[in-house]
């Protein structure tokens, strides 16, 4: 009794995070048993085996050993992304594996968790002499430099999900709202544009609410709506007039995937068929026809919520939603609540790691995004992001364990 | 200031990111709710369309059986190929190809029509493929994704007619029929192209099944889906128990061998074709499966011309088998009595015009002894006198003038001339009487087919009703394990019995003391009257009518042999060899045969089958 009152175990997240490690593993079963790859059900057995331990080992780690340990795990991860370059296996186009002996690692996984690491620990480290803006582009520098070299891959998922979380990060850091806002919307701008031009439209007049609503001065309205007009149509240019007919097709089928069943629009097709056919209950374990029967390509890996959809339909895709759902709002809640600032800043990214994750995936298995390759945490095959996202959840437990709060 | 290290995970920023999370959460679940609650049933068919693969399960086809029962076709199993272009890699097209022994860009054409037919449907792209062709494919089934066999069947004829005019053709559909009638016909489906197979399809061609495989991602197929509870079972086709006689046929078929013409027999009380045959034919086993392209085109570009039912699409001249027809018209319209006497002086002048009468003067002759002596004269003589269009009205009772309506679609309208087809071809006042004198002998602008001129046969034999003539007696249902039989359409003609039998009497003196002697036979009473077509474009069309026997009788036949000359020398030695077989039977032609040791068939010694040939016909 005495270990779990020093080590006091935050069941809000062991719970959400074991109901989809289970999730997935079943999946796994399921879609690759019956295969040619049915020996991947028993590596992920491994991988969640070794994850599990790893999480156990960090959750007894001082939060103090942590700091250090993350300069020494940082320059690990940045070296592995160096080597990847040199000595890497190439799959699918990007040369993102290591391999020792048997066993292939993604080095460019693991630096999710690292770069989150060096980051928490150099921001809460307090430092004299230097201004707190500085140090702001300091840690940003940490987070982005890996980005440089798997893009060098090259592996745009990943990056994406580096970029697209150093933003939100930013802003919890206590990054103005308005810059904030003034620094995505083009972005924004341009994104909806691509999409559909009355979403462009509509999102830069809510835009202009906003602004005049925090009272902007004259010249930040003028930035924005300059900027914001500009990226959308640009693109809406460079698309019509710029891009040759057969690239500006390729963008086509991202939009519609029907209008290429056979090629590029394939997997997207085959996905929502197999989510739309589970219908409110699901075919049935192991009796999804379209998981079983192989039409959806590698679908235990960053297709695994069709899996899951088509056998367990609505209700368990909502079960599984609901799961991330509860830990998402956990780590925010405990984000807001823990008073150190390397606690609160560590779960902070592990909470936009997720989510990201968590978005992109589920968008891009129900068409709303096109295909980018980024695996589903906790569900989805591989041993590397099951390290990685272990290695976040031994963490934040040790984090919980060793909290300070105000009133908890 | 743009940062300030004091906001930091503040109460704005953690409204915000959980009004950020919880928008996009709402985002994911609405789509997911989309996919899965409203689109689900579309999607499911999607994911059945995917997985499932309805492979139809062809029919048997119905047999056919003579009118003494005996099965004249049916059907033999076979194994054709098919192919799922959805599952069908082109890398196999060289490997196909080879083993099927067909050119590769066929073989390309094949499966792009099929594709473009569906690519989930499996279709048919070869036909009959031989044993050892399957042993291969299947040794190299690992390679040929979405290639299947189906097993289908090929028309076999068993008994001894070949009735080709009569069964017709196998062939597969053509794309207006698939688009016409899409629940019925998949591309590659056999139907039938002519004679009975057409006009009967929809009774032979039986009701198809379904059985429903669970196919992967390949396209190879897994195994039966929800444990074959789904699937359909064909339903084959009804049989068909015709009016024909095997036997009769088969030896006309014989008889004909050589010969171009027709030659058809009915059953005068009741209209039931006995026999049809048109030489020359072909072997209809060269399509009852495979259409092979070059068979097809060779028979199309065939100078004899054997697709060409001669038997029911001809229109030539009925010479002097006319006759009896205008004797009956001239009785009933009061040109002449029984005992009117008209005379020949072996020429008749209409106008400066001179017709000459063959077999030089015939004196002051009644009806029945110009029947009898087939005088031209005397019939030159009613024309003058029978009024044109009463003349085409009988003939379309008769059933000469239009369509007889056989079930068949091979028919065509014979012609009987109105004053509107004077009219028509000449112009209102660009034709005189003179023009007519000649269909009294019919010749000139009259034309029946022999079909035409069997019914015409039966009104006469059966002394004045017309039958439809028809092949079909009944239809056995497999449904329901019930016959039923066909309808006969009949109707009287407007000549009295009287006069009917006063023709009557006349061909019976045709065959007594008449132009055909020879097709008197002891026992039966035979009654008949010969005929010559003119044919301007060269040997004349020989052309014999008769019934028998006399007082009832049960069969009226009409045999016609184009460029053959006298109906008397070409035409009636067939007609009598039939008469022979349905009185006496297959024994005594066989009797008759071996005594003679060829067989001998008209009077001028003309051989028209080998030794061998009769030999064959004993079989």
């Amino acid at each position: 009794m005495g270990l779990t009152k020093r080590f006091p175990i935050d069941w809000v997240i062991v719970v959400p995070v074991l109901i989809l490690i289970s999730f997935g593993t079943l999946a796994i079963y399921t879609s690759t048993i019956n295969s040619d790859v049915s020996e991947n059900f028993y590596r992920q057995v491994m991988w969640v085996v070794i994850s599990i331990a790893l999480a156990i080992s960090l959750f007894f780690i001082n939060l103090k050993t942590f700091q250090i340990l993350a300069i020494l795990l940082y320059g690990v991860s940045i070296v592995l992304l160096i080597a990847v370059l040199v000595v890497g296996k190439e799959v699918y186009g990007s040369k993102s594996w290591l391999f020792i002996g048997p066993i292939g690692i993604q080095p460019s996984e693991l630096t999710k968790y690292t770069a989150i690491l060096m980051v928490a620990s150099y921001l809460s480290i307090q430092k004299s002499g230097r201004s707190a803006m500085i140090q702001l582009i300091i840690a940003m520098a940490f987070l982005l430099f890996p980005v440089g070299l798997i893009l060098l891959q090259p592996d745009t998922g990943t990056a994406l999900v580096f970029i697209g979380m150093s933003v939100p990060l930013l802003f919890w850091l206590g990054l103005d709202d308005l810059f904030t806002f003034m620094l995505v919307s083009p972005v924004l701008s341009a994104v909806f544009a691509f999409f559909n031009f009355y979403l462009f439209i509509g999102f830069v007049i809510l835009g202009i609410f906003f602004i005049f609503y925090r009272k902007s001065l004259l010249l930040q309205a003028f930035y924005y709506i300059t900027t914001n007009i500009a990226a959308g149509f640009g693109t809406v240019f460079f698309i019509q007039q710029v891009l040759l007919p057969h690239q500006r097709k390729r963008l086509e089928i991202l939009m519609d995937p029907f209008i290429d069943p056979k090629g590029a629009g394939y997997n997207v097709i085959q996905s929502e068929v197999a989510i739309g056919s589970g219908g409110l209950f699901g075919k049935g374990f192991m009796h999804g026809t379209q998981t079983q029967l192989g039409f959806l390509p590698k679908q235990w890996t960053d297709f695994i919520f069709c899996v899951i959809s088509e056998e367990y339909g609505f209700v368990g895709s909502m079960i599984l939603i609901l799961t991330f759902g509860v830990l998402m709002w956990r780590l925010l809640n405990l984000a807001s609540r823990i008073k150190q600032r390397f606690a609160s800043i560590f779960l902070m990214g592990m909470l936009l790691v997720i989510s990201i994750h968590l978005f992109i995936n589920l968008g891009m298995t129900m068409g709303l995004l096109p295909i980018i390759g980024i695996p589903l945490p906790f569900v989805s095959y591989g041993g590397s992001s099951m390290l990685t996202f272990m290695a976040f959840t031994g963490t934040a437990l040790a984090i919980y364990a060793q909290r300070k709060e105000e009133n908890l | 200031m743009i940062y300030n290290p004091n906001w930091f995970g503040n109460l704005l920023r953690q409204q915000s990111l959980s009004f950020l999370g919880a928008f996009l959460f709402l985002v994911i679940i609405s789509r997911l709710f989309y996919l899965q609650v409203i689109k689900s049933d579309s999607l499911l068919v999607e994911s059945h369309k995917n997985a499932i693969r309805d492979i139809p399960i062809i029919p048997i086809r119905g047999n056919m059986f003579d009118r003494n029962g005996i099965l004249v076709v049916d059907s033999y199993p076979y194994y054709s190929l098919t192919v799922t272009p959805k599952d069908y890699k082109h890398d196999a097209d060289e490997l196909v190809s080879n083993l099927l022994n067909i050119d590769t860009l066929i073989l390309r054409k094949k499966i792009s029509d099929a594709r473009r037919y569906s690519p989930f449907v499996p279709s048919v792209i070869y036909r009959d493929i031989a044993f050892s062709q399957m042993v291969s494919l299947e040794e190299y089934g690992f390679k040929l994704s979405g290639i299947n066999y189906r097993i289908e069947t090929k028309r076999n004829y068993p008994a001894q007619m070949h009735g080709t005019h009569i069964f017709g053709y196998l062939s597969e559909v053509n794309q207006k029929m698939i688009e016409k009638q899409p629940d019925i016909y998949n591309l590659g489906d056999i139907t039938g192209g002519s004679g009975l197979e057409k006009f009967y399809e929809n009774t032979l061609r039986g009701i198809k099944g379904h059985e429903f495989w669970l196919v992967n991602a390949t396209g190879q197929l897994i195994g039966s889906w929800e444990k074959e509870e789904k699937n359909i079972p064909a339903i084959n086709g009804d049989d068909l128990y015709l009016t024909v006689d095997d036997g009769l046929q088969g030896y006309t078929e014989k008889l004909m061998a050589g010969k171009t013409g027709g030659a058809v027999a009915i059953d005068p009380r009741n209209g039931e074709i006995l026999a049809l045959v048109s030489k020359p034919d072909f072997d209809l086993n060269a399509l009852s499966g495979v259409k092979s392209s070059s068979i097809w085109r060779d028979l199309v570009n065939d100078q004899t011309k054997p697709l060409f039912n001669r038997a029911t699409l001809t229109r030539y001249p009925p010479g002097s088998t006319f006759k009896p027809f205008v004797a009956a018209v001239a009785l009933q319209e009061g040109v002449i009595t029984e005992d009117s006497k008209l005379v020949c002086n072996g020429i008749f002048y209409f106008g400066n015009r001179g017709f000459k009468c063959h077999g030089g003067r015939h004196g002051a002759i009644d009806v029945r002894t110009a029947i009898q002596k087939s005088c031209n004269s005397f019939f030159y003589q009613l024309m003058t006198k029978i009024n044109l269009d009463k003349l085409h009205n009988y003939g379309m009772e008769f059933g000469m003038g239009q369509t007889t309506g056989i079930d068949i679609f091979e028919q065509r309208n014979g012609l009987i001339p109105s004053t509107e087809y004077y009219d028509r071809v000449y112009g209102k006042r660009g034709w005189t009487k003179g023009f007519l004198i000649s269909l009294g002998i019919g010749q000139g602008e009259v034309g029946v087919s022999p079909i035409q001129s069997a019914a015409y046969a039966s009104v006469i034999a059966n002394g004045g009703v017309f039958h439809q003539p028809h092949f079909v007696r009944r239809i056995f249902h497999k449904q329901t394990g019930t016959f039923e039989d066909m309808p006969i359409s009949s109707k009287p003609v407007s000549v009295s019995a009287k006069n009917m039998a006063i023709v009557r009497e006349g061909m019976r003196r045709v065959v007594q003391a008449g132009t055909a002697v020879s097709a008197a036979l002891p026992d039966v009473e035979v009654s008949g009257k010969t005929g010559t077509a003119q044919n301007p474009h060269g040997k004349d069309h020989a052309w014999f009518i008769c019934f028998a026997p006399y007082d009832n009788p049960e069969i009226a036949i009409s045999v016609m042999v184009e460029n053959a000359g006298f109906g008397a020398v070409a035409a009636l030695p067939v007609a009598r060899q039939m008469l022979k077989y349905h009185f006496y039977g297959r024994n005594f032609i066989l009797d008759e045969e071996m005594k003679m040791g060829v067989m001998v068939l008209s009077e001028t010694g003309d051989v028209i089958m080998s030794r061998e040939d009769s030999l064959r016909v004993a079989d």
